[in-house]
């Protein structure tokens, strides 16, 4: 069984939110969109996103870390939101999966959204009815695409590349390999819906100083005077110092 | 499926579907874009995989391009102001074209047969400089600019007068092999696709990544260490740096030796013309002068860079004539030993001494041990053969955060000096040269110098901005007044390398140095966000003389929206958005070349204009035709080109000269690159090319370009460099020491005139790097304002000045002033409270929000997202109308000069405006409502109403 | 949880309407003898109405109404898909039940289609609850309080109206006043329940934090920015602004006019009045009335109090160390 799904670096997401944009562009015109935007231009704009990059501060001062936060659809393997719906509207594909909505079949009574620990299923007054990330799967299937574009927008947007699609079931897979490698975590575990997106925590590198090393000249010649700086210098015979 | 269906990336074109490159223009990446466009609209904006710049992927605003194309706030007809409304009230009526270029044409001719100067014609972010420039130039006005001045002028121009580049999206770090990377002072800044691309390389390979912010936000996330720094001491936490690397001999001796001036003797004898000057060996014992250094084997002053010395870089030494040398090294080793200790810096950066001296070992060593070796044989300037290609892997980039201050100059001095001492100059893991750099240092280019070089009906003789080399190429006249509206390469300011866009207003407005009639605005909102002291600017443009006129007559806007500054237009020429016109992104102007690659590119019209709207560069032509300009026209004043498309595949800067506005397909055939005759099928042929073209340097020419003769004979083959000559970095500022020189008074030729200009520059030129308190802050009563106040831009709308997108908006609509809790408690304000923020100028009510990732003496907000109420017809309740700021009210554009005199809030040297020394006080604010407070500007009647909602695309049974 | 009224409306009115159609059964099957007509008649009447008074709020939740119907598919998996098979069902039922009271048909046959509609209104009381009470990421909803309070507020309210009716048909009968005190009990039960259950909800125990939503393990977490901070569909279905003060006032104003008015009234008609006057009748109706609005409030107040997982997200979990920030 395969099981498409996000895994999210966070040692390299900036908060850029060019997954969150492009992921309005591609959608809104894409098979599962509109992603409606009510009043663009007014006071209040209220749109749909598939994807909301949320900032955290851990910490304080002066030992703050920013953490930033991409949060989609989770494609959970015990989805609640799949169990709930009283339409089947919601389902998810056995073959990779992908939770997705049915949009004929859905009748808007947003109970899904309420079995869903994430808060990522986003309700489109306009339409009346649910929507949520695809992993585009009008993109990933798409034979019109060029291969390599056959990826979630998101994940082709990243400016960082902190984001890698793939089956996280399938041990050949970057997604799979970065999960074990870099002890890649599930958002709210607590919740028990088996989330198939992964973070990946951040790393800290470190430089090891052994300071008894500066004396080693591997490269960097000192002429032996320096130490004596800053007044004096390589004397000439024929010249008188300072 | 039909062959003939399939784009040759491999996409399938289903029907009413097609593809075309081009390149975006969201904000000054340029980076590569892919459009999808369905039954004649646009589908969806991607990267373009194959581009240099971004490699296929693409920011927040790049993906929201297409709602340029939805945004209300468009301006679809050339508007004249209504006779008897205000300025500011933005009330127009519709004209033609026809009848807005007879107006412009009209007042243009006068002004160019009596006066050119009194047209000031500046641009914003403007991507076309080497067409706007060249119009300026041909019009024959000093007065051109863009907004350089404004930006971040001092990271370029005081790495370009070290060592002959700099970062900007001019040169960058070896992400690929680079191991220790400080990122000092860039928030969201140049190059933003590249440098993310590059930092996420550098995170898998295992490189440290440290950030020098007084802010921890975007790239600092993701940083392995974060240095919480004051504003405006990076140059002293830099010298404390310097100073450990001395100390303990972490330098690059070979480097400083091969590739730098630091190992030149200098003359130390004072009160003559040659004090401060390198010691050189006269013409009469060699063909030409020559520097000079101490070859320790012979004990003797030798040709520097001749074969078998071994350059001194310490030490005292005489000549035969007694005269006192030291090599320039010495001179900085004295600066720095006492003066620029980590525990003298730790005081007033606010960084522990123990992290500083630790970051500079760190640095130090892994500059030292880690040595990157590549079997790329090279060959320098002196013809000596090299083996293998080496590098030290330590990387600095660095923006506004050191550039925004008014010591901005000589602290990216400070780095330049650094970046030399380690060795990683355009060396495999260090910084890298994007072409057409390194150039000289300074580049060749001067501006006019002379008011008589200012003639009616006449181009001027030289460029209206250059890197003036010595007082000789001040744009002053012989009272030594500055002869540009903004001040640009005067006394007060020299190095003015992108003109002083923030003043013009201001100069114009006082007749300072002198009235001008007509201000053209391109790309740049100098009434709202584009300015300091923007309640003021906006009175200025709004006030009358005695005789009721204004005092800046005329104003002429190109804009594509209705942004603030069309308000206060008197004319208002309606430009296109990115995506409806032809466009070059040249290697005359801001390319998009990557470290290896010599590139540029163009954009296509994806889409048709508007309504009447017309690219602005297409409006520049027929006003240089309308006005025969010479190099648009031909002698006999009959123009020589129709259409932009055609002026950029034929125009040539000299005829014959076999370069352009585009480097690649040249030769009639399309055959040539770099060089060659014009190809009238150049855009066709970019268009096959996916919009761009880029030429691959052989391996050989890649590294150590300022000293790579092979790369030297390559590029001036290629016309990137006039003379083949080695590029020596400047660790000392010959320059510099030439304009103190001056004002010493013992340079003959052009000197200071007044003792305020006299004393500025001795000052401030001095040729070895040095820290001072910002001019601001010496002027502020710090018990009084005791925080630093800055602005960061955020990523998704970093650069990205107009429309005012739907979707980016809706990611940030309020900026809150961010405050260090403890800050806060002590002035008792509280998460969320509405605070007065006041400086000396004026004063604003924003929101506070407490933040733990911000030094405890700072408070910073997101730049540009306080809008004009009704502006970019957003609703006028708006969040950006009514509880988003702009900073800007706050930040003086002026400072104190001598006898009550006013002076540019400005670095003293490049001219840079200084809005990151803005120091403030906090106080509750009780009072409620908006303030500053502005009329809301009604929208103009031909606009779009909002619309209630936003939809697209592929739509559901009976809503489609 | 924002307080949706259409499911407030929902959720009262056909439990209610349930509890009324089941004393009517009930009372119909023991006590035939002691129900005019009019009564039976109106009852059912009644119940009904309240169902569909109930449904065609509840069409206003739908963001696709016309679709509703499809939500009978899926009663294998989704209360809620059972929640609106056993309404239909139990409208149904309890229309047959009318239809075959005013045809006089036996009356046998009208007892066993009464005790239909109860299995299908029990049926729906579980599964109307059950919607609520399975969402474990709402602890103030998952926990058996939720059935039980629907069930017993339902039945009561239920009980009220079917008093007052009795009243209403002034048809004197003996065993008025011992319905006046089984509703006195039956008031007195919810009243203990709902008293319970906010005992419960007040204490209710997650250790879940900001730290456990975002897999960051530290004490200092705070929310500096939603992604998008505009209100939308995550921010405002999950969450209702309110502070603890008014949270008391509400849970005291609800157990007030809930319960202890209503109470005051059975009590007042049993010990003072002549229960057969219009006066009882007229309190009796006020008192049911009273009852319905008090569960209005209280159903309102149980969609405020739900505090789901996903607020851990966006700053708005009221239980958790997150620094609440800007709520619009």
């Amino acid at each position: 069984m395969s099981q498409y799904a996000l895994v999210i670096d966070l040692d390299k997401c900036v908060g850029c939110h060019a997954c969150a944009v492009n992921c309005k562009a591609w959608n809104t015109g894409g098979q599962y969109g509109p992603l409606t935007d009510k009043a663009p231009y007014g006071a209040r704009p209220e749109g749909v996103w598939f994807n909301r990059v949320q900032t955290y501060e851990v910490g304080k001062f002066p030992n703050t870390e920013v953490v930033y936060l991409p949060k989609s659809c989770m494609h959970c393997k015990d989805a609640p939101c799949v169990k709930v719906c009283p339409t089947s509207a919601s389902y998810k594909r056995r073959e990779d999966g992908i939770v997705l909505i049915n949009y004929d079949d859905c009748i808007g009574c947003k109970y899904c959204s309420w079995a869903c620990p994430y808060g990522v299923r986003e309700f489109d007054t306009y339409d009346g009815v649910m929507k949520k990330c695809t992993l585009c799967v009008d993109r990933i299937y798409n034979d019109n695409l060029p291969a390599d574009e056959r990826k979630p927008a998101c994940v082709l947007a990243c400016p960082t590349k902190a984001r890698i699609f793939g089956d996280i079931d399938d041990p050949s897979t970057d997604a799979f390999k970065l999960i074990r490698e870099r002890m890649g975590y599930k958002l709210l575990p607590e919740a028990a819906t088996e989330p198939s997106n992964y973070y990946l925590p951040k790393r800290k590198y470190k430089i090891q100083l052994n300071m008894d090393d500066i004396l080693v000249r591997k490269h960097l010649k000192v002429e032996t005077e320096v130490k004596v700086l800053p007044f004096t210098g390589t004397i000439a015979e024929d010249i008188a110092s300072p | 499926m039909p062959e003939a269906k399939r784009h040759k990336d491999g996409h399938m074109l289903s029907d009413g579907e097609d593809i075309k490159y081009t390149t975006c223009y969201m904000c000054a990446c340029r980076c590569g874009v892919k459009v999808t466009i369905k039954d004649g609209n646009i589908r969806y904006i991607q990267g373009n995989p194959d581009h240099p710049t971004n490699q296929g992927v693409i920011c927040a605003k790049g993906s929201s391009g297409i709602m340029k194309q939805f945004s209300p706030a468009r301006i679809t007809k050339p508007l004249l102001r209504k006779q008897n409304s205000e300025r500011g009230d933005a009330e127009f009526e519709e004209i033609s074209w026809k009848e807005a270029m007879d107006i412009l044409v009209k007042r243009l001719k006068k002004i160019r047969s009596e006066d050119p100067k009194k047209l000031a014609f500046f641009t914003g972010r403007d991507q076309m400089q080497a067409l706007t420039s060249y119009w300026a130039k041909q019009f024959g006005t000093p007065n051109f600019a863009a907004h350089g001045g404004f930006c971040s002028v001092n990271m370029a121009t005081g790495l370009i007068y070290s060592i002959g580049g700099t970062c900007w999206e001019f040169g960058g770090a070896d992400f690929d092999r680079t191991k220790y990377m400080l990122l000092m002072g860039v928030a969201e800044d140049h190059d933003s696709n590249p440098l993310k691309l590059g930092i996420s390389r550098m995170r898998d390979r295992g490189g440290k990544l440290v950030v020098v912010n007084p802010v921890r936000s975007g790239y600092g996330a993701i940083a392995d260490e974060w240095v919480p720094i004051r504003p405006g001491t990076d140059g002293l936490f830099l010298m404390a740096i310097i100073n450990v690397l001395l100390k303990h001999g972490l330098y690059d001796s070979d480097f400083l030796i091969n590739y730098t001036n630091a190992a030149y003797l200098i003359n130390i004898e004072e009160g003559n013309e040659e004090e401060g000057m390198p010691y050189l060996i006269p013409e009469w014992e060699m063909d030409e002068t020559q520097n000079t250094i101490w070859d320790q084997k012979s004990n003797s002053v030798k040709e520097a860079h001749s074969d078998g010395v071994k350059p001194a870089l310490v030490g005292t030494y005489k000549d035969k004539e007694l005269n006192k040398l030291k090599p320039a090294m010495q001179l900085l080793i004295e600066r720095v030993m006492e003066e620029y200790t980590p525990e003298k810096a730790s005081v007033i950066c606010g960084i522990p001494a123990d992290q500083i001296e630790r970051i500079a070992i760190e640095i130090g060593m892994t500059a030292r041990n880690e040595t990157i070796s590549l079997p790329i044989p090279w060959t320098d300037a002196w013809g000596r053969e090299h083996k293998t290609t080496t590098g030290n892997p330590v990387s600095i980039h660095a923006m506004r955060g050191l550039a925004a201050h008014s010591n901005g100059f000589q602290t990216v001095r400070s780095l330049g000096v650094l970046m030399m001492l380690l060795g990683i100059v355009d060396r495999p893991g260090g910084f890298r040269y994007k072409p057409p750099f390194p150039r000289p240092v300074p580049p060749c280019p001067k501006p006019i110098n002379s008011p008589d070089q200012i003639k009616p009906n006449t181009p001027l003789p030289a460029p209206e901005l250059g890197f003036p080399s010595m007082p000789e190429h001040l744009m002053v006249d012989e009272e030594g007044n500055p002869l540009r509206i903004d001040k640009a390469f005067s006394w007060e300011f020299p190095f003015t390398a992108h003109g002083m866009l923030q003043n013009v207003i201001t100069n114009a407005y006082k007749g300072d140095p002198y009235f001008i009639d007509t201000l053209i605005l391109f790309m740049a909102n100098m009434s709202w966000n584009s300015t300091m002291n923007t309640s003021g600017v906006m009175e200025m443009l709004k006030e009358r003389d005695k005789n009721g006129l204004y005092r800046i007559p005329f104003i002429v806007v190109s804009d594509a929206f209705f942004s603030e500054q069309v308000a206060f237009a008197d004319l208002v020429l309606p430009d296109t958005t990115y995506l409806e016109r032809y466009d070059v992104i040249s290697l005359l102007d801001r390319p998009i070349c990557d470290y290896d690659k010599p590139a540029d590119a163009i954009r296509q019209p994806i889409i048709e204009p508007k309504g009447e709207c017309r690219p602005f560069q297409q409006t520049l032509l027929d006003l240089a035709n309308a006005l025969s300009l010479q190099g648009f026209c031909g002698d006999d004043g009959v123009p020589l080109y129709r259409t932009y498309e055609e002026f950029i595949t034929q125009w040539e800067p000299t005829p014959g000269a076999g370069i352009g506005f585009l480097s690649g397909w040249r030769g009639k055939d399309g055959m040539s690159h770099m060089v060659g005759e014009p190809n009238p099928d150049q855009w066709e042929a970019y268009k096959k090319n996916k919009s761009f073209f880029e030429f691959e340097l052989e391996d050989s020419i890649k590294y150590n370009r300022t000293i790579n003769q092979g790369y030297l004979n390559w590029a001036q083959a290629n016309r990137l460099k006039r003379l083949n000559e080695p590029v020596i970095m400047q660790f000392y500022s010959e320059v510099m020491q030439r304009f103190r020189l001056a004002a010493k008074g013992l340079r003959k030729g052009r000197q200071p005139d007044t003792e305020a200009r006299r004393q500025r520059i001795l000052k401030y030129f001095d040729p070895l790097p040095f820290w001072y308190e910002p001019i601001e802050h010496a002027q502020t009563d710090k018990q009084k304002y005791p925080l630093h106040a800055i602005t960061q831009r955020p990523m998704p709308m970093y650069h990205s000045w107009d429309s005012q997108n739907a979707w980016l908006r809706q990611i940030i609509g309020q900026n809150f002033l961010y405050i260090n809790p403890d800050t806060a408690a002590a002035l008792g304000v509280n998460d969320l409270d509405w605070i007065w923020v006041e400086s000396k100028l004026n004063k604003i009510r924003v929101q506070a929000k407490f933040s733990q990732a911000l030094q405890p003496d700072t408070v910073w907000t997101w730049n540009g997202i306080g809008k004009m109420a009704g502006a970019w017809n957003l609703d006028p309740e708006a969040d950006e109308a009514k509880k988003a700021f702009l900073l800007n009210h706050c930040i003086t554009e002026e400072l104190d000069y001598v006898d009550g005199k006013k002076i540019s809030n400005s670095d003293p040297i490049s001219g840079q405006a200084a809005w990151f020394d803005l120091r403030v006080r906090i106080t509750k604010a009780n009072e409620e409502g908006h303030w500053p407070e502005f009329k809301p500007l009604n929208p103009l009647p031909h606009m779009e109403p909002r619309p209630e909602v936003l939809r697209y695309g592929f739509i559901r049974g009976e809503k489609s | 949880m924002h307080p949706e009224m259409s499911l407030v409306i929902l959720t009262v009115f056909s439990t209610a309407g349930q509890g009324i159609f089941i004393f009517l059964v009930v009372m119909n099957s023991i006590v035939p003898e002691s129900l005019s007509g009019s009564y039976i008649i109106t009852a059912a009447l009644a119940s009904i109405l309240f169902q569909f008074i109930g449904m065609g709020a509840s069409f206003f939740h739908l963001g696709n109404p016309m679709k509703g119907w499809k939500a009978i598919m899926m009663w294998r998996n989704s209360w809620l898909s059972r929640e609106v098979i056993s309404l239909s069902a139990f409208v149904g039922a309890a229309s047959l039940y009318l239809i075959i009271y005013i045809t006089e048909m036996n009356k046998s046959i009208l007892d066993i289609v009464g005790y239909a509609g109860i299995i299908m209104s029990i049926g729906f009381l579980i599964a109307s609850s059950m919607v609520y009470a399975s969402i474990g990421y709402i602890k103030e909803w998952a926990n058996a309080f939720t059935p039980a309070t629907f069930i017993s507020l339902g039945l009561t309210c239920g009980a009220a109206f079917a008093l007052a009716g009795f009243y209403l048909s002034c048809h004197h009968s003996e065993i008025y006043p011992k319905i006046n005190l089984l509703l006195i009990a039956m008031t007195i039960f919810s009243f203990i329940l709902k008293a319970m259950a906010y005992r419960f909800n007040a204490n209710v125990y997650t250790s879940l934090s900001v730290s456990n939503a975002i897999g960051i393990n530290d004490k200092h977490i705070k929310l500096m920015d939603r992604g998008t901070p505009y209100a939308h569909y995550n921010t405002k279905e999950y969450f209702h602004p309110i502070t603890e003060d008014q949270s008391s006032i509400q849970k005291n104003l609800i157990m007030i006019v809930t319960f202890l008015i209503p109470l005051l009234i059975w009590m007042l008609i049993g010990l003072l009045l002549n229960i057969n006057s219009h006066g009882a009748a007229f309190l009796a109706i006020s008192g049911a009335c009273v009852m319905l609005l008090g569960l209005l409030m209280e159903r309102r107040f149980f969609f405020i109090q739900g505090n789901h997982f996903q607020n851990l997200y966006y700053g708005n979990y009221k239980k958790s160390s997150i620094d609440n920030p800007l709520v619009r």
